[in-house]
């Protein structure tokens, strides 16, 4: 395997497991930090045995349905030690567990995005936005 | 904050630019007429004449002469003004480039600096819109009539300045252009050339060498204009719908003061603002006023100048001796060069065709960006209170930008905003 796959495959099933496309999270500026969070908390066997999955999974031409898979093989507590709930929790949220990971994982939560809103305190709309819809949605 | 020199009411109040002297212009404009004539009869003895004429008084790259008598006629003035507003409007990215591409927490002296003459160029549309309102006939005005082009006011970077200004450029360089690049050292030399005033020793050419010289001919077509329209008409040329222009009241925020213009005293305060603003006050400034306190605001091209030292300017700093040679001795901040997304100089879509998503990422900055001109134009054009909304969309657009400059190209450097007209 190539140096960084695990990053490559970290974005492709980020991906897959948020529904913002690879661009969206890279836009976010979080992925390097993201990827060293879950190297640092979760153990070693079960990064490996997912990545080892993942990639299985995506270079899978007979699965037809790639979500399915997901939901049914990587989505149970017991699965890797819930890695991917925990990868969508922390593109959602900027939290590991209950931790928050920083200041910038919370501000790049894509929970606000998905609500079309903004994380208090920070990304402020401007004077007067609470009058209109949300630009996000007029784009939309 | 508020300054008590500056309040209009303060006989020492120094005019932010020195006033036009009213007998001279006319002289200045029957000499060419009575030139022109003797040039016809006597071509030949008179030529001579004309060169020491022009060698003598000229100290700015376009001779005084052609600058007094650059605006021909009402329409001109007006595409001139339209013209400045392109201007105006084409320093806004390069300058928001600069300033999107300071890391967080970094350079924030810098960040500040250019953020503050961002918001200025912003007034700076404002105060010309009003002045080409004030000047505009409402019966000329068909309902749904738009002061100006959305699509044709965005520049294709790299430009050159609109209004055929030409800064001057050390030797052997190509001729200046506007760039969309990082911050910089080059960037911050291309904000100084913008800002740049003229320089008195320049040799005269037949292209304007600085944003306040182009103001210059402005000023004097105003002025002329509105001198021989008097003799028919009470207000001049003075006679536009002052509901449409855009008053304090509906300005957000910093940066200047909004001056609404119906008469021609008013414009020229404005022209005042926009070219003060810009490169300081002409000539020097009375010595027994302390004009360098904490609380002024200097022009753009000295708050570049400061980024550029990594130094503020002090109290004791002479600024306004041309041509401009001053170094600031005030404070010393930090500059981080490095400290900064490494944007693509002039990012366009196009770059971006062979990754979809990342288009589509561009396409929606531009979306912002264009809306938020839309919103201007719908101000200027007669919707004043409409301007405020616009806040929301510019803090949109810095988002998008930061989205963008995350996003990594594949060769080291990241993507940017492009700052280009897509439809909405």
């Amino acid at each position: 395997m190539e140096p960084n796959s695990h990053t490559k495959l970290f974005l492709e099933v980020s991906a897959l497991l948020t529904g913002f496309s690879k661009t969206e999270l890279k836009a976010t500026g979080m992925l390097e930090t993201y990827y060293n969070t879950i190297q640092k908390n979760t153990d070693k066997q079960d990064i490996d045995y997912f990545f080892l999955d993942v990639h299985v999974l995506l270079n899978d031409k007979s699965k037809k349905n790639i979500e399915a898979a997901l939901a049914s093989q990587f989505m149970a507590a017991s699965a890797y030690n819930g890695l991917a709930k925990n990868i969508i929790i922390l593109w959602y949220t900027g939290n590991w567990g209950n931790d928050v990971v920083s200041s910038a994982s919370y501000i790049q939560g894509l929970m606000w995005n998905a609500a079309h809103t903004h994380p208090p305190g920070a990304k402020q709309p401007g004077y007067g936005s609470w009058a209109e819809r949300p630009l996000t949605v007029k784009n939309s | 904050m508020e300054n008590k020199l500056f309040q209009k009411n303060n006989p020492n109040r120094q005019k932010l630019i020195k006033p036009i002297a009213d007998l001279d212009i006319n002289e200045e404009v029957y000499s060419v007429a009575t030139d022109n004539a003797f040039i016809a009869d006597n071509e030949l003895s008179v030529a001579p004449a004309i060169t020491a004429k022009s060698a003598k008084g000229m100290s700015l790259k376009m001779s005084k002469r052609d600058v007094k008598n650059y605006i021909k006629d009402l329409k001109h003035l007006q595409d001139c003004l339209r013209t400045a507003l392109k201007l105006e409007l084409s320093t806004i990215p390069p300058y928001l480039c600069g300033l999107y591409t300071i890391k967080e927490g970094s350079n924030v002296e810098a960040a500040a600096l250019i953020r503050s003459v961002v918001v200025e160029e912003m007034l700076h549309m404002v105060l010309v819109s009003n002045i080409l309102n004030a000047i505009t006939d409402p019966k000329t005005i068909k309902k749904g009539d738009k002061l100006f082009n959305v699509k044709e006011i965005i520049p294709n970077y790299p430009t050159p300045l609109p209004g055929g200004i030409v800064p001057e450029v050390p030797k052997g360089s190509p001729p200046f252009e506007v760039h969309l690049l990082k911050f910089s050292r080059e960037a911050l030399d291309e904000f100084s050339t913008i800002e740049r005033p003229s320089d008195p020793k320049a040799p005269i050419t037949k292209n304007f060498d600085s944003i306040g010289q182009f103001y210059e001919a402005i000023r004097y077509g105003l002025l002329r204009l509105n001198e021989e329209a008097k003799k028919t008409t009470k207000n001049g040329i003075f006679i536009g719908d002052p509901s449409r222009q855009i008053t304090a009241e509906h300005y957000y925020g910093s940066g200047g003061k909004i001056t609404k213009v119906v008469t021609y005293e008013d414009a020229e305060e404005a022209i005042g603002e926009i070219v003060g603003q810009g490169e300081g006050i002409d000539g020097t400034i009375a010595t027994e006023q302390v004009l360098f306190g904490e609380d002024i605001e200097y022009a753009h091209y000295f708050k570049f100048q400061e980024i550029c030292f990594g130094r503020m300017y002090s109290a004791n700093d002479t600024n306004f001796q041309m041509p401009v040679k001053s170094i600031p001795t005030g404070k010393p901040f930090t500059v981080s060069w490095s400290s900064v997304y490494n944007m693509k100089a002039n990012p366009k879509m196009k770059d971006y065709e062979k990754n979809p998503e990342l288009l589509e990422k561009a396409k929606d900055f531009n979306k912002v960006y264009v809306q938020l001109l839309n919103g201007i134009n719908d101000a200027v054009s007669g919707e004043p209170e409409l301007l405020i909304k616009g806040i929301t969309v510019m803090y949109e657009l810095k988002y998008k930008a930061l989205e963008l400059l995350n996003i990594p190209l594949e060769n080291g450097e990241c993507a940017g905003p492009t700052f280009e007209y897509v439809e909405v």
